[in-house]
C-alpha cells in the first residue's frame, strides 16, 4: 500500500471516528459541548491533505486531477469548514449541522474508495495540465463545502418545528451560502470561462457540466434573493437551498456519469 | 424581483431540460429517440437547439431587461443614502450586465477556423501574415502516456520573420494580430524518406512537393503494402507516376523509405467579445465577493 493510500485511509477511520464521538456528544445528556469530534475532523482533513500533497509529488502535478482525488479534496475542505465553524464566535453552535456535514464528507470519501473510481496516480492529460485547474476546481469545492453546510442546515430546518430553532438555522445556511457563493461564483464560473478560453477557444460551449454549473448558481441566486432580498423566512428558501444542493451534486457526479461532453476525460 | 425569480425558475427548468434533450440533432434521429409527438414538439418548438431558440433568447432578453431596470433603481437609492452604501451589488449587476452584452458580441462575431498542418508546411492569414510550422512535437511521460502535444510556429510577415520559434500548446495558445491559435488536434501523417546524391536525407510530407536538381518530386500517398510510395516526378506533362520501394532510384534520388510522420491541428478564433466577457467576469467576481463580505461584516 503506497504512503498515499494510508494517510487516506486513516483520513477515512478518522471522519467515522469523529462522527462517532458527535453522536456520543450529540445523545449523552450533560456532555457539554464536543471539543474532541471537530479536532479529529481537523485531523483527518490534515490527512487527506497530505494524501493529496504526496499524489502531487508523485506525479509531478497538483493532484486534483482525477474524481478520487477531487473527491478526497472535497471531504477534506468540509471538514475544515466544520472545525472552524465549531471554533467560530459569530454564530449559535449546532452539532447536528457538523454531524450532518461530516456524514457528507464520509459519502464523498465512501464512494471515492469504491472500487469504481480508480484511484492510481496518474500525472493529467494535456487538456489538464493548466494552472486554472488548481484555482478551478479548489475555488469550487470550497464554496461546495459551504453549499453543503447550507444543505444541512435547510433540512435541519425543515425538520423543526421550535420556532427559535427555525431562526438560528435559517441563520446558519444563509451564513453558509452567503460565504460559498463568492467562492463558487469565482471557481465554477469566472476561473472556469478564462480556462475554457485558453484550452478549447471559446469561454462558453453550453456543456452539460457549465450548463448545470450555471444552474446551480441560477439556484442559488435565487435563494439569496428569496431570503436577502425579499426577506422570506418561510421554508420556501430553505427548499430552494436544498434543490440548490442538489444541482451541485447533480454537476459533478451525475454529468459526468450521464451526459457526455467537453468535461468528460478519463 | 418577483419577476426575476420566476425568470430564474424557468431558466432553471428549461436548462435542465435541455441538458437532457440532446441538442443539434436532425429531425430524423429526434424521431429515432422519441415518439413522433414528442420528436415534432422538439424540433417545432426549436427546443433541439435551445440555447439559440427564442424559448432562451426572449426570457433572457427579459432577464436582462429585469436586471437593468433593477440595477439603475438600486444605484440611485444607494446614490441617495448619506451613509451605509452597499455598492457591491451594484457591481455584481453592472458585471452581469456586461456579461450578457458580452457575450451576444462573443457568440455573434465568433470566427474559427481549422487547418493541419505538417512540420515545413505554411498557412496564410488574414491580413497577409503567414503562419509556418518550424515543428510539432508529441511529448510523452515516462510511461509512454502523452504529456503535451506542441506546434513550433513562425510568423512571417512580407516574407520576413515578426515571430519566430513560439510554440503553442495545449492550454497555451499563442496570440497574434487579433487571432488566437490553439492547439487542437493530431494525427498521423504519412512522410517518405529520400536520399540525395550528397547522402544527404529529404523528407516530404504526404502532399508536398520538393524541387531537387531542377526535378519537382511529389509525395502523393504511401501503397497500400505500407513498404513502396505512389510519387510523381517531373512537372506538368512531363511529370510522370512512379511506385517506388525502399532503395529505388527516383530521378536523382534514392527512395529510403517511408516514415510515419505526425501533423497538427491548429485552430484559429477570433473573439472580438472576449475582452468584455473578461472584465465582466471581473466585475461579477470582485462584485459577489464585496457584496458578501459586507453582509458578513455587518452580520446578517
Amino acid at each position: 500500500m503506497s504512503l498515499d493510500s494510508v494517510f487516506a485511509n486513516a483520513a477515512f477511520a478518522l471522519f467515522l471516528a469523529s462522527a462517532a464521538v458527535q453522536v456520543v456528544f450529540i445523545f449523552k445528556r450533560n456532555a457539554g459541548t464536543d471539543a474532541i469530534g471537530p479536532w479529529i475532523l481537523l485531523a483527518a482533513s490534515a490527512s487527506l491533505l497530505v494524501a493529496l500533497a504526496l499524489r502531487s509529488l508523485e506525479v509531478g502535478f497538483v493532484a486534483l486531477t482525477s474524481t478520487y482525488e477531487s473527491l478526497a479534496f472535497f471531504a477534506a475542505v468540509i471538514g475544515a469548514v466544520c472545525f472552524a465553524y465549531r471554533y467560530q464566535r459569530r454564530l449559535p453552535y449546532k452539532p447536528a449541522a457538523v454531524f450532518g456535514s461530516t456524514m457528507v464528507a464520509v459519502v464523498m470519501l465512501a464512494v471515492a474508495s469504491s472500487p469504481l473510481i480508480p484511484k492510481e496516480a496518474l500525472p493529467p492529460i494535456p487538456a489538464l495540465r493548466s494552472a486554472w485547474l488548481l484555482l478551478h476546481v479548489s475555488f469550487t469545492f470550497v464554496g461546495e463545502a459551504f453549499f453543503v453546510a447550507g444543505f444541512v442546515t435547510s433540512i435541519l430546518f425543515l425538520f423543526s418545528k421550535d420556532g427559535e430553532r427555525r431562526l438560528e438555522l435559517d441563520r446558519l445556511t444563509y451564513t453558509a451560502i452567503a460565504v460559498g457563493y463568492p467562492f463558487f461564483t469565482a471557481g465554477a464560473l469566472v476561473f472556469g470561462a478564462i480556462w475554457a478560453e485558453q484550452a478549447w477557444g471559446r469561454w462558453w460551449s453550453w456543456d452539460p457540466k457549465e450548463t448545470w454549473g450555471l444552474i446551480t448558481w441560477l439556484v442559488y441566486t435565487a435563494y439569496l434573493h428569496l431570503r436577502l432580498v425579499m426577506k422570506r423566512k418561510d421554508s420556501l428558501p430553505a427548499i430552494v437551498a436544498v434543490a440548490g444542493f442538489l444541482c451541485a451534486a447533480f454537476t459533478f457526479f451525475g454529468v459526468n456519469y450521464l451526459l457526455p461532453g467537453l468535461h468528460s476525460y478519463g | 424581483m418577483r419577476l426575476a425569480i420566476v425568470l430564474i425558475a424557468y431558466l432553471v427548468a428549461t436548462c435542465i431540460a435541455a441538458t437532457l434533450v440532446p441538442q443539434g440533432l436532425s429531425e430524423e434521429a429526434y424521431d429515432a429517440m422519441y415518439p413522433r409527438l414528442v420528436a415534432l414538439l422538439v424540433v417545432q418548438t426549436g427546443f433541439g437547439r435551445f440555447f439559440s431558440s427564442i424559448l432562451f433568447i426572449i426570457p433572457a432578453f427579459l432577464f436582462f431587461a429585469n436586471l437593468s431596470a433593477c440595477t439603475v433603481k438600486r444605484l440611485v437609492r444607494e446614490a441617495r443614502k448619506k451613509r451605509g452604501r452597499r455598492h457591491g451589488p451594484d457591481i455584481l449587476h453592472v458585471g452581469l450586465m456586461a456579461l450578457v452584452v458580452g457575450s451576444v458580441w462573443s457568440f455573434s462575431g465568433h470566427r474559427q477556423g481549422f487547418v493541419t498542418l505538417s512540420p515545413g508546411d505554411s498557412v496564410n492569414l488574414p491580413g497577409g501574415s503567414v503562419l509556418h510550422l518550424d515543428d510539432f512535437r508529441f511529448e510523452r511521460y515516462p510511461d509512454g502516456r502523452p504529456r503535451d502535444w506542441v506546434s513550433v510556429v513562425t510568423v512571417l510577415e512580407g516574407g520576413a520573420p515578426v515571430l519566430e520559434k513560439a510554440e503553442i500548446r495545449v492550454n497555451s495558445p499563442l496570440r497574434y494580430s487579433g487571432l488566437t491559435f490553439y492547439q487542437a488536434s493530431y494525427e498521423e501523417a504519412p512522410a517518405l524518406a529520400l536520399a540525395d546524391p550528397a547522402g544527404g536525407e529529404i523528407i516530404l510530407a504526404q502532399g508536398e512537393e520538393r524541387v531537387v536538381g531542377g526535378t519537382a518530386y511529389y509525395f502523393m500517398s504511401p501503397e497500400a503494402d505500407g513498404i513502396r510510395a505512389v510519387m510523381r516526378v517531373g512537372a506538368g506533362a512531363e511529370g510522370k507516376t512512379v511506385r517506388a520501394g525502399p532503395g529505388d532510384g527516383v530521378g536523382e534520388l534514392e527512395v529510403v523509405g517511408l516514415r510515419a510522420g505526425l501533423a497538427t491541428g491548429i485552430e484559429a478564433v477570433s473573439d472580438p467579445g472576449y475582452p468584455l466577457v473578461m472584465v465582466a467576469l471581473a466585475l461579477i467576481a470582485l462584485g459577489t465577493a464585496w457584496t458578501f463580505a459586507q453582509k458578513l461584516k455587518e452580520g446578517v
